[in-house]
């Protein structure tokens, strides 16, 4: 199992929306250079979910499942499941994410388990981070984006 | 494929640079992040460091070429990446032109870990200016 926490600099009703709107998944999801081409979100318990992991190089990697709770803007879990990349068969794994009140900032704090142990947990835990900064780096730009327009307005 | 490499002038014979890099167990000396490397046979190594979040990483590795006073080349044989690496050493008037090389191929689920791991590469490689001060200020001996 796989734990992550991480405080970022954005209150949360702000990261619960980057988590799950798919506007905003294509704006970071995936580690580093990844991109995300294509982000589908049907955003309740037993609605599904499919993100699209683009490499600089090769052929995509691509997650889904399905949401088993979701509790705005404080806490989801949902299954994860390969549809392309690695191989992982029918292989499941869970993923629940708290996001914590912290006034303008928001601590994340992320569970992954269930995987194959065979995987093992330094992908996923170099995706996750990899994903946090880019998240990090969107809400600094919203920030300045915001700043800069009142700078406009005053 | 994650890449990273090098290259630094330093102002020491290149049998000396050799000499000092076809003994890993000086790495600690200018690779910080290095916590243990322990000479296990002639080409082998076993050999520790520091991971995300300062976690102990095993990264045992296995020299695969000793030309000297020209080339090293290494593979590593345990953790959960595994770089091949080589150091280039050129004579330039006097002193030495290194050129330190790392390369790793990720496949599947390891794709994933390629941002991290080429930034991890990239600070490993520039590390060559502080093996440039520890040897430029060792003395002759």
């Amino acid at each position: 199992m796989l734990e992550i926490t991480r405080v970022v600099d954005a209150p949360r009703a702000q990261v619960f929306r980057a988590w799950t709107d798919p506007d905003e998944l294509r704006r970071w999801w995936g580690p580093g250079e990844f991109t995300c081409p294509d982000a589908e979100v049907d955003l309740r318990p037993g609605g599904r979910y499919r993100l699209v992991m683009q490499p600089t190089a090769g052929e995509p990697m691509v997650v889904g499942g399905t949401y088993r709770e979701v509790e705005p803007p404080a806490r989801l879990v949902y299954t994860w499941r390969w549809e392309s990349g690695p191989p992982a068969g029918e292989a499941e794994s869970l993923v629940t994410v708290e996001f914590r009140d912290l006034g303008e900032r928001t601590e994340v704090f992320l569970t992954h388990s269930e995987f194959p142990p065979e995987h093992g947990p330094a992908p996923y835990a170099m995706g996750w981070e990899g994903g946090l900064d880019k998240i990090e780096r969107l809400v600094a730009q919203s920030a300045s984006t915001r700043s800069a327009g009142s700078g406009a307005d005053a | 494929m994650p890449e990273a490499s090098d290259s630094v002038t330093i102002e020491r014979p290149r049998d000396e640079v050799f000499a000092f890099l076809a003994d890993a167990e000086n790495d600690p000396r200018w690779r910080s992040g290095v916590l243990e490397m322990k000479r296990q046979s002639p080409t082998r190594y076993r050999q520790v460091v520091a991971g995300p979040g300062g976690r102990r990483v095993d990264a045992d590795i296995e020299v695969t070429e000793h030309t000297p006073p020209a080339r090293l080349a290494f593979r590593t044989t345990a953790g959960p990446v595994r770089p091949i690496g080589r150091y280039d050493l050129a004579e330039a008037d006097g002193g030495t032109e290194l050129t330190f090389s790392l390369a790793v191929e990720l496949r599947g689920l390891r794709r994933l870990m390629a941002p991290m791991v080429r930034r991890t590469m990239q600070n490993e490689v520039r590390r060559l200016t502080e093996l440039k001060r520890v040897l430029e200020n060792a003395q002759p001996g």
